[in-house]
């Protein structure tokens, strides 16, 4: 085991060595070039309230080509390869959740188009159940944010974007694939942009036996072992509506609509009966007003998320169920170099599960504000933001965020942030019975980090580098206790000490018809407990369970002519299962490779596509127990039909308006 | 200008805590001690490193994981209990459904009993007959020690755990259930069934062979946990002792003379067996800590309780002096739930 792990650990660091030098040689040859391709086209980034407000924190987002190959994938399945974050996978198609920045689940706040869209009984989302092909766009807001999001924004934020472009005409796209362990999927699109009107459809379906196989360590005379009762099938729609009144309104309206079916299979009896049935329903509406200095929004929401859990061996039957009510009105008003934002949110959670006596409500004011400050041309720019949230059940402090933004040079810029920030106890925290306490308070964050970013730019070639340090300290994290009456109950006990460094690394040559994308993500994370429970503990000074001191993600991406190909690995570092760090599990390497190959017919474009997954076949588990698969392989077709409109002057004018 | 990067890169990367952790110090305890004490460690779930760690009391060492050591190999996923019967230690490793037959001179494996579907205790019957209880089965499975398969089985409620014999009766707890059932030993027929109240884990026999049985209680049927002496003969209950409600005692425990009982309850407390009311304060003040498994020490009365702190690493076990005050700790592996003395 252990020639293993250094073999493993010798063979990240030369892949990292690789890349460095590959960077470096890359960046040698490129001087004389001058012509610029831009085949892969870069994502249309979303004119969102982060950008125009927080240009100080680092955030990344998911360029559109690692998106499009990731098109019939989970979230999870997205992030876990093409990001640093480190998403805790309990199998494959099984619930995954995220750790960012030394935080655990709760500690990343996901909002889709600004709505904050946790589950309020876990505090947490399952990414395994969210589709990649909803969305047009991920960016991942690294550290607290609850200035500007609200509760849970401690570790990070997620944003799910959704961007319609007027006046495109019709395009419809069909894309089905088959992969390992019987897996079988297939999404369809319809969109309909119009000069004022657009509807866009998105379908999909999946279904796998996931039935895979794995080494099992322990067992020396059958170490080959086969998952089973872990079959899944999951379906989904989409629909967004946008319409545009005049040149300085737009509505649009959101239908989503998930369902994923899993049996999960037991690593411990020899005959599993779990089953899980997520049902999600997420609607939502919002009106923008946009016109000289001032542009509105008014966002409604209103979620059910349902999430059944039955064990007939152990006689588990849970049903629970939490519909969100949200409401918002948010406001940018700029002025020469000044930028205001003001508003006000209304949340409403209402519960239904039977493992609470009765039902529960939670019900949030939030007021917010923020204020940011461009000066020499917007080379310095300064930022802050507060908010003030009451709750139906739990005081919340006053959080706030600051920060400021100074391009050195044309090469060089320096970010500095402060942030306080807070996640509220969950419902289930506070009403499971028996254990939840109501008197428990928010955990509250104190962070500030800083990073320094190169921006090189000549002819063919673009580079952005980015470090950053960041340090955190969280009191009065929740931890779930055994108490002197059989039961488990939380208490706001432990003092949570999370510092490290990030870097990103990005490397782009262009040339007529070749393009080439380095991408090289690393983080190195101290998350330590900094209080001890009684004598006998150990856990003082030690890191946090499944949080991983080091992570790494490298992809390549080579576009040349029509193929797009992405060679993509991912690090993560050892993690330990006990609070002591007496127990631990292994790090891991893993190594995918996508590709996609386009042929045209008139109008028609088919595409073929495929993926090797674990590559080089390796043997893992992000979770004890829970292996993930070997290699396992995907191959699939699309096709789309795509009519295009002219461009004409409304939508020029809108364009020029969002810029 | 690039180099300076390059370097910075590389030193980013080459820097901070070395992330391989340190493996355990290996410590030499001799198996053959008089002073041998078993723990029982059902480890971490769902990890599978449950695991022995075995204390020579006189030189106060420890191995931590002493069927790792010799076997080289894990033991299961939560290690429940161990029993030695026939010059053989029968270890219940309960979420791997199977019990492990060690020599208890090297701690070496020498068969494998599988078949269960949730096993919890090991109740010797005859030199080569023992029942083994079971969470999930509605019956009581029959061992044959002779070859270690299961030969056959008794209808039971579901929730068997502890379990005891006297006059060719086996005494059967059950925590899912109002009763404590009794089989005949001699035709593995159930004969009767007597009610105690739900949540029944622990039961002991005392000098007088008197049955006693410990019930934790169940607040969603509103049942407080009972201290309940049975006669075997007449199965009558001829004592039984309230807890407060919200109280959840367990792991009831004799000591070698088999005249003071001990059990946890928010703390180790003690009970003379002709008492008639229970204790109001424990012997042994709980604390903070996360008390989870008691044993006392025939040779020398001493009490070892062990202390879970939050299920999620090493336990630390406490040793008291029969007044209750505290002489030593040491670590043993990860939730110990229990002791075997030799």
């Amino acid at each position: 085991m252990n020639s293993l792990t250094t073999y493993h650990i010798k063979f990240c660091k030369k892949v990292i060595f690789l890349f460095v030098c590959f960077q470096l040689t890359q960046n040698l040859q490129s001087q004389n070039r001058d012509t610029t391709v831009h085949k892969l086209p870069e994502v249309d980034i979303i004119h969102s309230k982060q950008l125009q407000l927080e240009n100080s924190k680092k955030s990344t987002f998911i360029d559109s080509l690692s998106f499009a190959l990731y098109n019939t994938s989970s979230l999870s399945d997205l992030l876990s390869n093409q990001s640093n974050i480190h998403i805790k996978s309990y199998g494959n198609a099984n619930i995954a959740t995220t750790s960012m920045r030394g935080g655990n689940a709760n500690h990343t706040a996901l909002l889709w188009n600004g709505l904050n869209i946790q589950n309020a009984l876990l505090g947490q989302t399952d990414l395994s159940i969210i589709p990649t092909l909803f969305f047009d766009n991920v960016v991942l807001e690294y550290g607290g944010g609850s200035a500007m999001w609200g509760s849970g924004a401690i570790g990070g934020s997620i944003h799910l974007q959704n961007k319609n472009r007027f006046n495109q005409g019709f395009e419809t796209k069909l894309q089905t694939s088959v992969g390992s362990f019987g897996t079988t999927k297939i999404g369809t699109s319809v969109l309909l942009s119009y000069k004022k009107i657009i509807s866009n459809t998105k379908v999909y379906y999946t279904n796998s036996d996931n039935n895979y196989s794995y080494k099992d360590s322990s067992d020396k005379e059958n170490p080959t072992k086969k998952i089973t009762h872990a079959n899944y099938s999951s379906k989904g729609i989409m629909q967004e509506i946008s319409y545009m009144p005049s040149l300085f309104q737009k509505i649009n309206m959101r239908l989503w609509y998930n369902v994923m079916d899993r049996n999960l299979p037991s690593y411990s009896t020899a005959i599993s009966k779990q089953k899980q049935l997520d049902e999600n329903l997420k609607l939502s509406a919002d009106w923008n007003y946009n016109k000289r200095k001032l542009n509105s929004t008014i966002r409604f929401g209103y979620f059910n998320d349902q999430l059944n859990y039955s064990d007939s061996i152990a006689q588990i039957y849970s049903e629970t169920s939490v519909k969100t009510t949200i409401a918002e009105i948010d406001n940018i008003y700029k002025h020469k170099n000044h930028t205001f934002n003001f508003g006000i949110n209304f949340t409403r959670h209402q519960s239904e599960t039977k493992n609470y006596n009765e039902t529960h409500d939670l019900t949030k004011l939030a007021l917010f504000a923020a204020y940011k400050l461009n000066l020499l041309n917007s080379k310095f720019t300064y930022n802050i933001a507060a908010r003030k949230e009451t709750t139906n059940q739990t005081e919340i402090p006053f959080t706030g965020n600051t920060g400021i933004h100074y391009q050195l040079t044309k090469l060089i810029a320096t970010k500095i942030n402060a942030n306080t920030s807070y996640r509220q106890p969950t419902l289930n925290d506070l009403y499971w019975n028996p254990g939840g306490n109501k008197n428990l308070k928010p955990e509250e964050s104190y962070e500030i980090d800083g990073g320094i970013e190169l921006n090189y730019n000549k002819n063919n070639f673009t580079l952005l580098w980015e470090a950053t340090y960041f340090n955190r300290h969280t009191t009065n994290w929740i931890i779930w206790l055994p108490t002197d009456n059989a039961f488990w109950s939380p208490k706001n006990i432990a003092k949570v000490y999370s510092r490290g460094t990030e870097t990103k690394t990005e490397l782009r040559y262009n040339k007529k018809d070749f393009q080439v994308k380095l991408i090289l993500n690393t983080s190195y994370v101290l998350s330590n407990n900094e209080k001890s429970k009684n004598e006998n503990d150990n856990s003082a000074g030690k890191q946090l369970i499944y949080t991983p001191r080091y992570t790494g993600q490298g992809s390549i991406s080579i576009g040349y002519q029509k193929l797009n190909f992405i060679f993509n690995n991912t690090y993560t570092g050892y993690r330990f299962t006990s609070t002591d760090n007496t127990n631990w599990l292994n790090p891991y390497y893993i190594a995918n490779i996508k590709c996609s190959y386009p042929y045209s017919f008139n109008t028609i474009n088919m595409e073929l596509f495929c993926a090797i997954n674990n590559l080089f076949n390796k043997n893992y588990a992000v979770v004890v127990n829970r292996p993930m698969p070997l290699r396992n392989y995907e191959i699939g077709l699309s096709i789309n039909y795509h009519k295009i409109k002219k461009t004409t002057n409304v939508a020029d004018k809108q364009k020029q308006l969002e810029h | 200008m690039k180099l300076v990067y390059c370097i910075t890169i590389v030193f980013l990367l080459s820097s901070c805590v070395k992330d391989k952790p340190q493996d355990p110090i290996k410590t030499a305890v001799s198996i053959n001690s008089d002073n041998k004490v078993l723990v029982i460690n059902e480890g971490l779930y769902p990890t599978g490193n449950g695991s022995i760690s075995l204390y020579d009391s006189k030189n106060n060492n420890v191995v931590t994981d002493i069927y790792l050591q010799q076997n080289n190999a894990y033991l299961g996923n939560v290690v429940q209990s161990v029993t030695k019967h026939n010059n053989n230690y029968y270890i219940v490793v309960n979420n791997s459904n199977k019990i492990v037959v060690v020599n208890p001179a090297d701690f070496v494996k020498k068969a494998t009993i599988s078949g269960f579907n949730s096993p919890r205790y090991l109740l010797p019957i005859t030199y080569n007959k023992a029942y083994v209880s079971d969470l999930y089965a509605n019956s009581i499975q029959i061992v044959d020690l002779n070859n270690n398969t299961i030969s056959g089985s008794i209808t039971c409620m579901k929730g068997t755990q502890e379990m005891a014999l006297i006059y060719n009766k086996a005494f059967i707890t059950n925590d899912n259930s109002n009763y404590c059932y009794v089989v005949n030993t001699t035709n593995d027929v159930m004969t009767d069934s007597i009610n105690i109240g739900k949540g029944a884990s622990s039961i002991a026999i005392d000098k007088n062979s008197k049955v006693w049985v410990l019930t934790s209680g169940n607040s969603a049927a509103a049942q407080v946990g009972k201290l309940v002496r049975i006669n075997p003969i007449t199965l009558q209950i001829e004592l039984s002792l309230n807890f407060n409600a919200g109280e959840n005692p367990n792991r009831l425990c004799f000591n070698k003379t088999r005249d003071t009982l001990y059990y946890l309850n928010n703390g180790v407390h003690q009970f003379l067996i002709s008492s008639t009311s229970l204790p109001s304060n424990p012997l042994i003040n709980k604390g903070s800590k996360t008390y989870y498994g008691l044993g006392i020490n025939p040779k020398d009365y001493t009490i070892y309780v062990a202390d879970a702190i939050d299920y999620l690493q090493k336990s630390t076990i406490e040793i008291y002096k029969p007044n209750g005050s505290f002489l030593l700790n040491f670590k043993a592996g990860d939730i110990s739930n229990g002791f075997m003395f030799e």
